[in-house]
């Protein structure tokens, strides 16, 4: 299972119902709301995936299955933009 | 709801940033007055302030409204982080050329200033250079494709007398690169030693940098609010409010910058303009100083070329010889004003032609 965690020179920036998160690799900033908003707040320390999505699933009271499924291409886009590392 | 009560609104919104939480709006705007609304925010860059206002409760929105809102701060904090990587980019250059500068404004005020950098949106980026770098400086800015707007008039002004230049950076975006921190008079008053002699460092994306102090961001932010432009914009007053003294040293500090830096007339007007306009009340700490501030008549009369029905470049100009010392200074400051070089007075022709002939196709 992967450890994420956020890069120390990642820019980003918290809205009241967002974050915009622009990593060293990216062409421009990302916008995301609700529980990928949540998915950065976890990984403001290195934290294992499973424990990083159980954390958004009790927030948004749903089935942890369903929101691996979904924020996996969260991660994967922040990883390539430079925003997270990956350890395994 | 009249264009006043907008302007109020706009202005508000600016005051709740600074712990007024009257309420603004109890139902909300029709769509057309929702977005004139929009237009006056973001010609103020108060997009965090309309969206903290609407988190809030305190100024009644629809659904769609909301939305806008959080879409306003977002494209704002879009911006604000490139502005950062730009700044991050210009650090690495003066690093590399050994050229030291302090980050003015913006990212430093956002960083160190405001509860969270997510609530001071900006524009672009400012960096204060010694004088004895700023040639450096152009150099390195110009190396790397930055283009600067406007020519100095004559070799050497913008080390001696300026107030700084501003650069378009190739991949977007802008640089200003200060020597002093405002244009005329008062900018060429500031003793340059003591301006760098105060400084505090942040971090922004892992790396350290520099901005001044707090007494002198204090000053910085009311030289802007009350200099920059004909009104005080509602920002720079945002500013000067999360800049103020917080303690007696740091109080005692800003008084005698001021008086060393002869602005004592534009603190006391900038504390009046965001005490009125913000309905802020200074700290104590602040109050029990400012009477030792005694702005003289020669203040007044440099300040009257900045604002009000006697403004004029023409006027600042002769009152910044002021600032000067001796004749040998005021005599090369003013032919440089006043009979720029060749070169420059070639690139402001073709510049005036340029205007010119675009605004006669626009008329035809």
């Amino acid at each position: 299972m992967s450890t994420w965690s956020r890069r120390p020179d990642v820019l980003w920036r918290r809205t009241a119902r967002g974050v915009v998160v622009l990593g060293a690799d990216a062409d421009r900033p990302r916008a995301v709301n609700g529980p990928a908003a949540s998915l950065w707040d976890a990984l403001t320390e290195p934290i294992e995936e499973r424990d990083a999505i159980d954390l958004v699933a009790r927030v948004y009271e749903a089935d942890s299955a369903v929101v691996a499924r979904d924020l996996a291409p969260v991660l994967d886009v922040w990883r390539r933009d430079g925003a997270v590392d990956e350890s395994t | 709801v009249s264009d006043p009560d907008l302007a109020r609104m706009v202005a508000a919104l600016a005051s709740a940033e600074i712990g007024r939480r009257d309420a603004l709006l109890d139902r909300p705007l029709e769509h057309r007055r929702w977005s004139e609304l929009e237009t006056r925010v973001r010609a103020e860059r108060l997009e965090p302030q309309l969206a903290r206002a609407v988190e809030l409760g305190v100024l009644a929105a629809d659904e769609q409204q909301a939305d806008r809102a959080e879409s306003l701060h977002q494209s704002a904090m879009a911006t604000a982080l490139l502005l950062d990587r730009l700044l991050l980019t210009v650090a690495e250059r003066f690093d590399a050329a050994s050229i030291p500068f302090a980050v003015l404004k913006g990212p430093a005020v956002a960083h160190l200033d405001y509860p969270d950098p997510a609530r001071r949106a900006y524009g672009d980026v400012d960096v204060l250079v010694p004088s004895a770098r700023i040639d450096r400086a152009v150099a390195c800015l110009e190396a790397t494709g930055s283009r600067r707007s406007r020519r100095e008039p004559r070799p050497g002004f913008d080390r001696r007398f300026g107030k700084g230049m501003s650069f378009r950076v190739p991949t977007g975006g802008e640089v200003d690169v200060h020597r002093t921190l405002t244009l005329g008079p008062f900018g060429l008053a500031i003793d340059l030693d003591d301006l760098w002699a105060g400084r505090e460092s942040f971090r922004i994306g892992g790396r350290e940098l520099d901005a001044l102090d707090r007494p002198r961001r204090f000053l910085h932010a009311c030289l802007h609010a009350e200099l920059g432009r004909a009104r005080s914009r509602l920002v720079p007053l945002m500013d000067l409010v999360m800049t103020a003294p917080r303690s007696d040293s740091e109080a005692g500090a800003v008084v005698a910058l001021a008086r060393r830096w002869q602005c004592d007339a534009v603190v006391l007007a900038a504390v009046a303009a965001a005490a009125h306009r913000l309905r802020w009340s200074p700290p104590a700490e602040l109050t029990a100083w400012m009477d030792r501030l005694g702005p003289s008549a020669r203040q007044r009369r440099w300040m009257a070329g900045y604002r009000g029905d006697r403004r004029s470049s023409a006027r600042l100009t002769l009152t910044a010889t002021e600032a000067l010392d001796g004749w040998g200074e005021r005599l090369d400051y003013l032919r440089a004003v006043l009979w720029p070089s060749g070169t420059t007075m070639a690139t402001r022709t073709a510049r005036f032609r340029r205007g010119l002939s675009s605004w006669s196709r626009r008329s035809s």
